[in-house]
């Protein structure tokens, strides 16, 4: 269950991996949708910390097109619906995440995506 | 057979990160069920830092175990990310029980399988870090400094109250007359290395595990984990050279010095530390320019044997 949230939020971090390290892209993808209760007052707080273009990319790519190209300004309750289900219901079971920057594959399984590197991969 | 005891911590001569793949690792992989019932009370300092976190706030729980702390995250409305190195745990974590589902169900958590030093986290995401009892198994300074470095890295960086507050606890070299862990001063060291002076005070160890005798086996098995000792004073020296090689200003308790900071300076401030039940404990928080001291909650405390 990598929700797209936490999605939005993970970077590759590959050595010397900094450009196109953002966002990692799905594939082989079983993708669950999990009910989940409405918290809008949730979904506005983290609105700042919020990718936009990484998560309507994201989403598409994903089958979900209710999200506008552009972030609206003041968000409707029904558009910060669309973004709840979005970020919070559609969850990633089981497939991978690539990097388009360095082609690192992370592996998801079980729900959980595996961001481990071999030591010599890491940055320091 | 005889009660196992800590021992001496011999450092390898290759990559540290080879070494904790087996005496931490490998360990926790095999012990993950049953060390996951016997952790399962929150401490009372950690359940204060979570209630004082505004509602809906976004953390991370760095080192996360069994995700223990998940639960009371979720009782204080908060949302909480479980990063830990084990699957085996991660896997109890994400099932933990305090998120709501609809029609009442329990939901699962989000877990993320990395190590502490994991540096993939966008910045800015995290209202709140907490990283309890994870860090002292990291078997270098550098390895601890980073896994400090990570902890900061993703907090949200405020110009105004709220700021991003962080939690860390670690081990002890110090233990209470009542402590159950016998280790540090008194760990067995092996003969022939006790006429040095700097065994009197072992810092790293080995503590074992014993694993009981599972069905269909015969013998208990036992595990031996690496721990680092922290000394007084330790953890905050470990956090303030990760703040400084992060670029923050570090700032003490009543430091007033924050009035000359410009509106682009990052600044981390020890709001309290101390020590409890055989753990030293620091909480900070982190933010930008000029320090806003309105409204100041006041730090967590121990309940009465904190020392310092
Ligand atoms: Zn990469």
């Amino acid at each position: 269950m990598v929700r797209l949230i936490t999605h939005n939020m993970l970077a590759c971090h590959v050595r010397n991996c900094n450009k196109d390290n953002f966002p990692l892209i799905f594939s082989e993808v079983e993708l669950v949708i999990r009910e989940t209760p409405e918290n809008l007052d949730f979904i506005r707080r983290f609105l700042p910390k919020l990718d936009w273009t990484a998560l309507v990319d994201t989403a598409r790519s994903l089958g979900d097109t209710t999200l506008p190209d552009e972030q609206p300004v003041e968000m409707t309750d029904d558009q910060l619906r669309a973004l709840h289900h979005v970020l919070m219901e559609m969850h990633v079971e089981e497939g991978n995440m690539t990097c388009r920057g360095c082609g690192h594959v992370y592996p998801i399984s079980n729900g959980i995506p595996n961001m481990l590197l071999a030591e010599h991969e890491v940055g320091r | 057979m005889p009660k196992p005891v800590p021992t001496p911590y011999i450092p390898p001569s290759t990559d540290p990160s080879i070494a904790e793949q087996s005496t931490v690792h490998d360990v926790y992989e095999a012990i993950a069920p049953h060390f996951s019932q016997t952790r399962h009370k929150p401490w009372p300092l950690i359940d204060r830092f979570l209630s004082s976190q505004p509602p809906l706030s976004l953390g991370l729980d760095s080192g996360a175990g069994n995700g223990k702390y998940l639960v009371t995250a979720g009782s204080y409305g908060l949302d909480l990310i479980a990063l830990d190195r084990s699957a085996g745990l991660l896997d109890i974590a994400r099932r933990q029980s305090g998120r709501k589902g609809v029609n009442g169900d329990e939901a699962l958590w989000e877990c993320v399988r990395a190590d502490l030093g994991f540096k993939g986290w966008r910045q800015g995401v995290f209202d709140f870090a907490i990283s309890i009892a994870a860090i002292h198994h990291l078997s270098t300074p550098l390895r601890r400094q980073e896994a400090v470095q990570a902890l900061l890295q993703p907090l949200r960086h405020s110009s105004k109250r709220p700021y991003a507050r962080f939690m860390i606890y670690v081990w002890a070299y110090e233990q209470g007359a009542a402590s159950r862990r016998k280790m540090g001063a008194v760990a067995v060291v092996p003969d022939g290395q006790t006429e040095s002076a700097e065994v009197d005070k072992v810092q790293d160890v080995l503590v074992p595990w014993v694993l009981q005798a599972q069905e269909g086996q015969t013998e208990s098995q036992v595990f031996q984990r690496y721990y680092h000792l922290f000394v007084a004073g330790e953890l905050r020296d470990l956090v303030s050279s990760a703040a400084e090689a992060e670029g923050y200003r570090v700032l003490q308790g009543d430091d007033r010095s924050g009035g000359c900071l410009r509106g682009t300076d990052k600044w981390l401030r020890i709001r309290a530390e101390g020590w409890e039940a055989d753990n030293w404990w620091i909480e900070g928080e982190v933010g930008l320019g000029e320090v806003d001291r309105q409204d100041e909650r006041t730090p967590v405390e121990a309940d009465g044997n904190g020392q310092g």
